[in-house]
């Protein structure tokens, strides 16, 4: 079978309680799905994830544009960022 | 010439001083720097520290691309160094430091600006900052992931 990871930063990390867990792939897997698949498993990322974007494998991915996760795949969970 | 593009995410004091000199050429007419530091407040909260995380495999790569973006824009540039803190930053702490040579001011000046723009609004790090409770100012304490003021 295989498997995704998604890591989580800062307040995703907070909401989700983990750095980094594993999920089942499947087939179709875009940004809907996935976020739909993290907030069934932590409900408290929900009003995080309104405000966060993807990175698959280090890459911004566009939310205007489809792409799917594929397996084996980094997916991060991106809340707005404040380095500087 | 080989040029220099220096990223790095430390957990270890930034020194501003070392990283100019990292930066250092004999065809540089100019040395350009931004250093970045904590304050130690936000609207009437007391921010007794602070504390930034990073994705630091992307970040370093996020860091390395801005490089490359700023070497098309900018053909002057000689050596370029990005070097951000994580981990706890105590206020008046530098948390970044990006400095730029150049055989003259003008494109190393435009380039460390343009730099660290970018870097505020791409680069996967988090700032926390932790409010001091009972003080003066009344606040209750608590803690906030920071948000710069502008997504990708």
């Amino acid at each position: 079978m295989s498997h995704f990871k998604v890591l989580y930063f800062a307040s995703a990390k907070d909401a989700s309680g983990k750095e980094s867990e594993e999920f089942e792939w499947f087939e179709g897997i875009g940004c809907e799905k996935l976020t739909q698949l993290l907030v069934e498993r932590h409900p408290d990322l929900a009003p995080v994830l309104k405000t966060s974007m993807f990175a698959v494998n280090m890459e911004y991915m566009d939310q205007g544009l489809s792409w799917t996760v594929q397996p084996r795949d980094e997916v991060a969970v991106i809340p707005p960022v404040s380095g500087g | 010439m080989a040029m220099k593009d220096i990223v790095k995410i430390t957990a270890d004091t930034i020194s501003l001083d070392e990283i100019a000199k990292s930066v250092q050429d004999p065809k540089a007419g100019a040395i350009s720097t931004f250093s970045g530091t904590t304050r130690d407040n936000f609207e009437d909260k007391v921010v007794k520290t602070l504390a930034y995380e990073a994705y630091i495999p992307m970040a370093e790569k996020s860091m390395k691309s801005l490089i490359t973006a700023a070497r098309s824009k900018w053909d002057d540039l000689i050596h370029v160094a990005i070097v951000h803190k994580i981990g706890d930053c105590p206020v008046g702490e530098t948390s970044v430091v990006i400095a730029v040579s150049s055989g003259h001011r003008q494109q190393g000046l435009e380039a460390v600006h343009w730099l660290i723009d970018e870097l505020k609004v791409q680069v996967p790090i988090w700032k926390k900052e932790v409010y001091a409770t009972g003080g003066p100012d009344g606040s209750d304490g608590g803690e906030v992931w920071k948000a710069n003021s502008s997504l990708p």
